[in-house]
């Protein structure tokens, strides 16, 4: 029996039961919910998957109704679920890394005193997240999308005390909503264009010729605008490195592996609708590589441990955008996977660090930690290696896949962009490893007495997803080297066309593995160079052109841009709109003097000042600009 | 019927323009000590012009009011009373009814007893 | 003489205000519960014989009643909301120093105009439905007598509302002197004749705006909303919108489909609405009183309402409206709910941690106030968005595109009760009597009504559908 739909039950009953009884609830028993839930949508994602893959494509798949919804006219959208390939590789990674940083949670927020808040929320957005992700149709898939929006805003907000996180939550919420209006409007025009949000219609459409170049083009911009706002894309990225003010497990589940890549997982989605756009396609490509320079450069700089995190994940979600814009969307999607390995492991690690170093963030005040946190150490190092694109390690075949796209189909200016952008990540993540685990130690001794490394709910998902991060590139490895290894894009050949993605010859995909590696190398080296051989070269660059590190240093200053040029006009004009258009009651007590007295004077005051004027002259305003309008 | 139209754009138009105007060339401050006097044009009043008095005329007054205007129905269903008969007796009761009872809500509130 | 069936739950609410006006001011007992439920039972028969009568769309007295499946739609709407403010004001009338049962009397009073508006077809009823709701909601307004801010909204109210008033019975004297009659459809055919026509129909839209609430014609709306108690305040935002809009898409669709884009009008309301969009969104952000903000709320709301008028969408209209009526009353039901004796919580700082201290006021209305902001899966995003592909349909892109960018903005201020709620330490002495069942009741209830016409639209959708098609 297909439960493909069974899922998301689990978490979502468990949000439900930690919402409501969450207080009365002991914290083993929240535990088990919490991770018992995910637990099961696991087991379950694997039954489905396992049995998809034993069907072996052969059978189409269904939209499973579970609801019908909406049905208004020749409008209809229901609740219905599609469990195909690509949707069981997410729902694989969602159930997955989750699962691991809920255990990982249950040591890290061990002593918070919001524990059940915490995993209620962390189970919310599970279940939100497997909505997105199984949603057959762009309305359900909305659902979703608002859904791990509002929790990542409730999550990254979870120490409120802190204004910053407030500030950071408020931020978040906000920058996304930018994105969710173009979502909105392109499923307007979507539903507008093709009578239907149900994927598998529009994908009908595209092939069937019954939508206009032109209006594919706009829907799938606006769509991607959305996705530019859920994976802090340019020039929506602003949110995520402030997000990182949220607790570590929730930027490894949500800001690293899996609410971000929504956007990459809707256009690898809807492959059809972006493959006939070619604009479209082009626009996704050409900000996925713009963005993974672009925060590849500040990340270079940044001090903040979590924040040069955060930056590499904006870079590498670039890569992805990057893959499926040349058309190798297969190559995106296998990127994602790696890199939710990848990434959740160095911010679990990063997690570890803090929890030993009493929540020091600050890699200048780290250094030579190999020795004190031997584990955390090798799982640090084994994300480094895998991001930073060194062979054999899971980073490399992923972007291997997704640069080689980019150089068969003939976007050279994209494949060398991307080629810089691997340079730089290897080198600002050697330079995270060289300050913070080696050298001599820099930590206050106060700190130093009380390092320890941390509890085995948290160590034991770092040594599992050490295993993933190390060989989950073995699924996806290039035709060179075996004929039919490449796996995952077999597996999604169903959703995701092979003919779509361009392919190189074997000679030149010899020579593009050797560039990706010898980027690789020329980071690593770098980075040693300047961090371990000569410690002093970095602080003389600085000197040497001060304007280009602070620039870096202040991320390009967009925060102040956006500040300066949207939110303080949008600010002024509703302080323009309060004062010409609310008048309002008079406000203030006056003391004494009889009620009545009192208001008879204040109204003849009220009068006086021509406030019932102003309305009625408001009112006559209005109407005299309608006869106007008629007359003229 | 152009006319109107025609008068209502002038006359608004004038309307504005006057306000405008008003508003463009005329002091800034609302207003002056002279202007606060009675007359605003310096002769010293005599007395004060309008004194408290008690807020009950003013709610027998709109009670009366209410009543004569609604008395003035019962006129043209006097002239045609002849010729529907029944149905008009049976409305104008029910008329009167609603009526009484309004009359005997504010009675009840109270709004008769001077005191 | 017969009389029609039509006529029945109109008559039942008409005279059931009556009545409990002369009870309370005949009764001797202080206490004016009996008065509550006696309103409630008024309110529950009218509505069970509104509804005997759907799908049989009733006429009377020569047409000049026209009780369709939309005008008992509108009714039920009228009541529910009626009930939810009877229910809310439970409490609050038995707090005040001096009980009100004009509350009760001139609530339902108001109900009746609204619903003589919803069931008819003809101007000058229209308009007589109007003016009793409007001289009962001046009334309302000013109920808390000796309260300064009470008295001065209504006098405002009263004010501004004959104002509007003048210029509805001018539109109409204009327009009845084209075609020597009020009904709708006759008036809406000379829509198209020329300048005179279009002259009166803008002043009739005038004193209707002003009833919805629209810009130009908003100024009243939040000092009334301020001023007037609370429940009352909750009444105004909902029911006067139903009957209003029900009277506007009549005319809307009595006018021929392609001359209604020809028209003046057409690029005026296009206007209306976008500057009420506008206007509503930009001021609401900087509103700390929340009732003043719930205010601009409903003007920002009447204006995603007129996208649907405009697109000529019934379906969508009456299920915004149905929405509404819970995520709106229900908001005013969690300001009803955080009140103590003798003292009303509106301020934002008063909401500061109230989401920790009341742990079921909070969750409900934050769930209310992100159905209000469009968040799925809630019955608010399924309303925006129902009326928002109603206007791409239509060719209102532009129009949908701003009501898309300022449901942007409305979330800033919604999200902002909500951060007091939970981001931020509790208020000192903001103590409230939680023991107001009746309003916990509507604030659930609320919750019910937005979750289940949010999720599970069907079945109304369908009765909002037959309703719809009835509406020409």
């Amino acid at each position: 029996m297909d439960a493909s739909w069974l899922i998301p039950l689990a978490p979502g009953l468990s949000a439900f039961l930690l919402i409501i009884f969450g207080r009365s609830l002991s914290r083993r028993l929240v535990t088990w919910l919490a991770c018992g839930s995910v637990a099961v949508a696991f087991s379950f994602s694997l039954l489905s998957a396992l049995r998809l893959r034993a069907a072996a494509g052969s059978v189409p798949y269904p939209a499973r109704i579970l609801l019908s919804w909406i049905r208004a006219g020749d409008f209809r959208a229901d609740i219905s679920f599609r469990f195909d390939p690509l949707a069981a590789v997410m729902v694989l990674v969602v159930t997955g890394v989750g699962l691991l940083i809920h255990v990982y949670s249950t040591g890290y927020m061990a002593r918070e005193k919001g524990y059940a808040r915490y995993f209620a929320a962390l189970n919310l957005f599970t279940f939100s997240m497997l909505i997105l992700v199984l949603a057959s149709n762009f309305i359900l898939m909305f659902v979703g999308w608002e859904g791990v929006g509002l929790c990542s805003y409730l999550l990254i907000g979870f120490w409120f005390e802190k204004p910053a996180a407030a500030k950071a939550g408020m931020k978040a919420f906000l920058v996304n909503r930018i994105g969710d209006a173009g979502f909105l409007l392109g499923i307007l025009v979507l539903l507008f264009a093709v009578g239907s949000a149900e994927f598998s219609a529009v994908d009908q459409a595209v092939s069937g010729g019954a939508i206009a170049k032109s209006t594919a083009t706009l829907a799938a911009l606006l769509l991607f605008a959305g996705a530019t706002g859920k994976s802090a894309q340019i020039p929506l990225h602003v949110w995520l490195p402030d997000a990182m003010e949220g607790p570590t497990p929730v930027s490894a589940l949500i800001h690293a592996a899996t609410m971000v890549t929504a956007g990459v997982y809707m256009v690898a989605r809807m492959n059809a609708l972006y493959a006939f756009s070619g604009t479209a396609a082009g626009v996704v490509a050409a900000v996925g590589a713009f963005t993974a320079v672009f925060a590849a450069t500040i990340a270079l700089v940044q001090n903040d441990i979590k924040r040069i995190l955060a930056y590499s994940t904006i870079s590498q979600l670039g890569y992805m955008f990057l893959g499926c814009g040349v058309g190798a969307y297969a190559a995106g999607i296998f990127h994602l996977v790696t890199h939710a390995f990848f990434k959740s492991l160095l911010f679990l690690a990063a997690g570890s660090v803090m929890h030993a170093l009493s929540g020091e963030l600050d890699i200048r005040r780290m250094g030579g930690l190999r020795h004190r946190l031997p584990l955390t150490y090798t799982a640090f190092l084994i994300g480094t290696l895998a991001i930073a694109g060194i062979p054999l390690f899971s980073g490399f075949f992923s972007k291997d896949a997704i640069l080689s796209a980019a150089y068969a189909g003939g976007h050279r200016l994209l494949w060398a962009a991307g080629l810089l952008g691997a340079v730089l990540t290897a080198f600002y993540m050697f330079r995270l490893v060289f300050l913070a685990f080696h050298g001599g130690e820099r930590t206050t001794p106060e700190v130093r007495d009380r390092i320890h490394e941390s509890p085995s709910s948290m160590t034991v998902p770092l040594l599992i997803l050490s295993g993933l991060a190390a060989m989950a590139g073995w699924i996806g490895i290039p035709a060179v080297l075996g004929e039919k290894a490449d796996l995952l894009r077999r597996f999604l050949a169903p959703v995701i066309p092979v003919i779509r993605t361009p392919h190189a010859g074997s000679s030149s995909e010899w020579f593009l593995i050797l560039t990706a590696t010898s980027a690789a190398g020329l980071g690593l080296g770098l980075a040693w160079l300047f961090y371990q051989r000569w410690p002093g070269l970095p602080a003389r660059f600085a000197a040497w052109c001060p304007g280009l590190h602070k620039i870096l240093l202040k991320s390009y200053g967009v925060d102040e841009i956006y500040q300066a040029v949207l939110v303080r006009p949008l600010v002024g004009a509703s302080e323009l709109t309060y004062r010409r258009f609310d008048l309002g009651l008079i406000d203030g007590a006056v003391n004494g003097a009889g009620a009545a007295t009192r208001f008879a004077g204040r109204l003849a005051a009220s009068l006086q000042t021509g406030r019932i004027k102003d309305y009625a002259l408001g009112f006559l305003l209005g109407t005299t600009i309608f006869l106007a309008w008629i007359l003229l | 019927m152009t006319a109107l139209v025609v008068s209502f754009a002038v006359f608004g138009f004038l309307a504005l323009v006057m306000l405008s105007v008003n508003a463009a060339l005329g002091p800034r401050r609302r207003s002056n000590p002279a202007q606060q006097t009675r007359f605003e044009c310096g002769s010293p009043e005599l007395q004060e012009g309008i004194r408290p008095f008690p807020v009950k005329f003013s709610l027998v007054a709109f009670l009366f009011l209410l009543l004569d205007v609604e008395a003035a129905f019962y006129f043209p269903w006097a002239l045609i009373l002849r010729e529907i008969k029944g149905p008009a007796l049976a409305a104008m009761i029910f008329y009167t009814a609603i009526l009484a009872a309004g009359l005997a809500y504010a009675w009840a509130k109270g709004a008769f007893d001077w005191d | 003489m017969t009389l029609p069936t039509a006529v029945f739950p109109l008559a039942v609410t008409a005279f059931g205000a009556i009545a409990v006006l002369l009870l309370d001011a005949f009764g001797k007992r202080d206490s004016k519960t009996p008065l509550a439920v006696l309103s409630l039972m008024i309110l529950a028969a009218s509505a069970v014989l509104a509804g005997r009568l759907w799908g049989r769309s009733a006429f009377g007295f020569g047409g000049l009643m026209r009780l369709d499946d939309a005008a008992i739609l509108v009714s039920m709407i009228v009541l529910l909301a009626a009930a939810f403010t009877v229910l809310l004001g439970w409490q609050w009338n038995r707090r005040l120093d001096a009980a009100f049962g004009e509350f009760y009397g001139l609530l339902l009073l108001a109900a009746a105009g609204l619903m003589i508006m919803a069931q008819t077809a003809d101007l000058l009823v229209v308009f007589l439905g109007l003016e009793v709701f409007s001289v009962s909601a001046y009334g309302l307004t000013g109920l808390k007598r000796n309260d300064d801010k009470a008295s001065e909204a209504a006098v405002k109210y009263f004010l501004i509302g004959s104002f509007a008033g003048a210029f509805m019975v001018f539109g109409l004297a204009i327009l009845f002197g084209l075609n020597e009659s009020f009904g709708i459809t006759q008036t809406a055919a000379c829509l198209g004749t020329g300048l005179p026509a279009q002259l009166g129909f803008g002043f009739l839209l005038a004193g209707l705006g002003f009833k919805l609430a629209l810009v130009p014609f908003h100024m009243w709306a939040p000092d009334v909303y301020e001023g007037a108690p609370t429940p009352i305040a909750g009444f105004f935002s909902i029911a006067p919108k139903a009957a209003g809009f029900l009277v506007l898409s009549r005319l809307v669709a009595a006018v021929p489909k392609d001359v209604w884009k020809g028209l003046p009008i057409f690029p005026f309301l296009y206007a209306v609405a976008a500057a009420t969009l506008i206007i509503g969104n930009l001021a609401a952000l900087r509103q700390k009183n929340l009732k003043r903000l719930l205010a601009y709320s409903s003007i920002s709301h009447a204006g995603t309402m007129l996208i649907a008028v405009l697109a000529g969408d019934g379906a969508s209209l009456l299920f915004y409206l149905a929405v509404y009526l819970f995520m709106g009353l229900g908001a005013f039901a969690a300001l009803t709910a955080m009140s103590a004796p003798g003292r009303e919580y509106v301020h934002l700082d008063d909401f500061a941690g109230a989401g920790f201290r009341y742990p079921w006021i909070g969750a409900i209305f934050t769930v209310l106030l992100l159905s209000l902001a469009g968040f799925p899966p809630t019955g608010g995003f399924l309303a925006k968005f129902l009326v928002f592909s109603a206007g791409v349909r239509a060719g209102l892109v532009p129009l949908v595109v701003l009501g898309v960018v300022t449901s942007l903005i409305a979330v800033a201020y919604y999200l902002r009760v909500i951060v007091a709620m939970y981001m931020r330490d509790p208020a000192p002495g903001v103590d409230i009597e939680a023991e107001n069942p009746p309003a916990l009741l509507v604030l659930f209830l609320g919750l019910v009504g937005v979750l289940q016409l949010g999720l599970f639209p069907a079945n109304i959708l369908h009765f909002i559908r037959q309703a719809a098609a009835s509406i020409f």
